[in-house]
């Protein structure tokens, strides 16, 4: 298993690059405005009405922009996650971490372009 | 002394004429001096993770409907999700500034195609405009800024 | 030698015909000023305890054979001022390394590693003699000059967790080896090292610690090849869908 995943490692270091940087220069803003300051009313009326977020969400950028802060932070977490248990168990659990790291990010990648298809 | 390595870590294919002792891992790992930091970067893959399913929540209930959306923003109001996204806001800060600011510059290599790197010293002014301007455009178009 | 300053040095004994498993052996001794580190350990070998077991040979940091675990980092003994650590001091073998004797470890793995990237220049065809040399502008030179400054000290090694965690794994030293001779405008060998570096155990078991060029005595920054290493494989990776690599005979 370990020698198949070692040949897809190209893919996943390049999602893997990828969630960095979508992470990095788009999640702080999205989690201070949709996490915090929505929630708490800190934003103008209508700033995030239902209405303006749906049309913001379903414009194609916004597609892009939703699928990317969903599918390449989770391949980020995912692969950062299983070298993270290699750092502190060995590599003795590395036959079971790594498919099911990587399997579920397989799975919320599909559910992503599901969910952002269905908008 | 460090705590055990693999018991094969560094081993030749075929052992040598002596019994060797078994190697150990660096002393400082994995809590103490510079391996704190590294540590501390692998376990905000946690928010990564985490604030992903949350967006999927968001285009879910934005895919439901108003009233949908109208409990999601209530339940983010909870106490404890607030903490995790205050947390999580300052883990994605924590991991920009070492893979923008410490990683990603050398990470370039010196020729890509027909094209040279730039100097090294470019990077992090330039990464730091990106970084901010990314935030500033993203934040304005969700508060409302451009109709 | 009376009148000078008595340090401690706390260092990790192990003789595999004697002992199960290393232990430590204390040794209080005079030490001049400008001392290093190996003026202690060669002190104590030649007026103290002759058994003591360590390797070194060129006392100016150029030839990586005294790397030791001193106080928790791995040095050079011969570049590390005794002057920089208080009355005591604690040397031990490299850590992730099986350890010989003493402070005396075991290479040979490493040179199993450091053959597997092919460290020479790969090409199709060699010119003939008669065709002159392999010109190299300035700028082909600084492309992979600094990953060229190695000594293999082995302190990269030592230092990495990944090392010590993946026996598989390549390492940074021979990693960024790999990756000089890569960038190296003489070499047409980068398709076939790229195969070695996709491998498990390859670039991509690096999991960014950089720790490797923290304590790299020359400052090649292997992690800074071993990054480059990776963008570079995957671009050829790529590449490989669409043409097949140019084959060596």
């Amino acid at each position: 298993m370990r020698h198949f995943i070692a040949r897809l490692e190209p893919v996943i270091w390049a999602l893997f690059g990828g969630g960095f940087f979508v992470g990095c220069l788009l999640m702080p803003a999205f989690i201070l405005t949709v996490f915090i300051a929505a929630p708490l009313g800190w934003l103008p009326a209508d700033a995030l009405s239902y209405e303006r977020a749906h049309a913001l969400a379903t414009n194609p950028i916004g597609r892009l922009v939703l699928l990317a802060l969903i599918v390449l932070p989770f391949w980020n977490g995912a692969n950062h996650l299983r070298h993270f248990v290699i750092d502190l168990r060995g590599i003795r659990s590395d036959g079971i971490v790594a498919p099911a790291c990587y399997g579920a990010a397989l799975v919320v990648t599909g559910i992503a372009v599901l969910a952002v298809g269905k908008l | 002394m460090g705590r055990p390595a693999d018991p094969l870590a560094m081993s030749p294919s075929r052992p040598g004429r002596t019994r060797t002792a078994p190697p150990v891992m660096p002393a400082e790992f994995p809590a103490q001096g510079r391996y704190r930091s590294y540590m501390l970067f692998g376990a905000c893959c946690v928010f990564f993770l985490l604030s992903s399913l949350l967006v999927l929540r968001v285009v879910d209930a934005l895919a439901t409907g108003p009233d949908a959306w109208d409990e999601l923003l209530r339940q983010f109001r909870h106490p404890l999700y607030l903490a995790y996204n205050v947390a999580a806001l300052a883990g994605f800060v924590f991991t920009a500034r070492r893979f923008l600011f410490q990683l990603f510059a050398k990470s370039q290599p010196p020729r890509i195609g027909p094209f040279p790197r730039p100097p090294l010293a470019v990077f992090p002014p330039v990464l730091g405009a990106a970084w901010l301007a990314a935030t500033a455009l993203l934040f304005c178009i969700l508060w409302g800024a451009f109709p | 030698m009376s009148d000078l300053r008595k340090k401690t040095f706390v260092i990790t004994r192990f003789d595999p015909d004697k002992d199960e498993v290393p232990k430590t052996q204390t040794y209080q001794i005079p030490v001049r000023p400008d001392w290093k580190v190996l003026d202690a350990l060669n002190f104590i070998k030649d007026e103290v305890d002759g058994t003591l077991s360590h390797r070194w040979s060129c006392r100016m940091a150029v030839c990586g054979s005294c790397g030791m675990t001193v106080n928790g980092e791995p040095k050079l003994t011969c570049k590390t001022a005794l002057s920089d650590y208080g009355d005591t001091v604690a040397v031990g073998p490299l850590s992730n390394f099986p350890v010989i004797r003493d402070l005396v470890v075991e290479l040979e793995g490493f040179m199993e590693k450091f053959k597997a990237v092919k460290p020479w220049i790969l090409r199709a065809k060699e010119k003939a003699p008669e065709e002159g040399v392999y010109r190299q502008s300035p700028e082909q030179l600084e492309a992979f000059k600094q990953f060229s400054m190695c000594i293999n000290c082995m302190l990269c090694y030592a230092a990495c967790p990944v090392v010590g965690n993946e026996p598989d794994y390549l390492g940074p030293a021979a990693i960024a080896l790999g990756h000089r001779y890569n960038l190296d405008s003489r070499d047409e060998g980068d398709a076939e090292r790229n195969q070695v570096f996709r491998e498990e155990g390859g670039v991509y078991s690096c999991s960014y610690a950089n720790e490797c060029s923290e304590v790299c005595p020359k400052n090649v920054d292997p992690a800074a090849a071993i990054n480059q290493a990776k963008f570079l494989a995957v671009v050829d990776w790529a590449k490989s869908f669409v043409s097949s690599p140019p084959r060596r005979k």
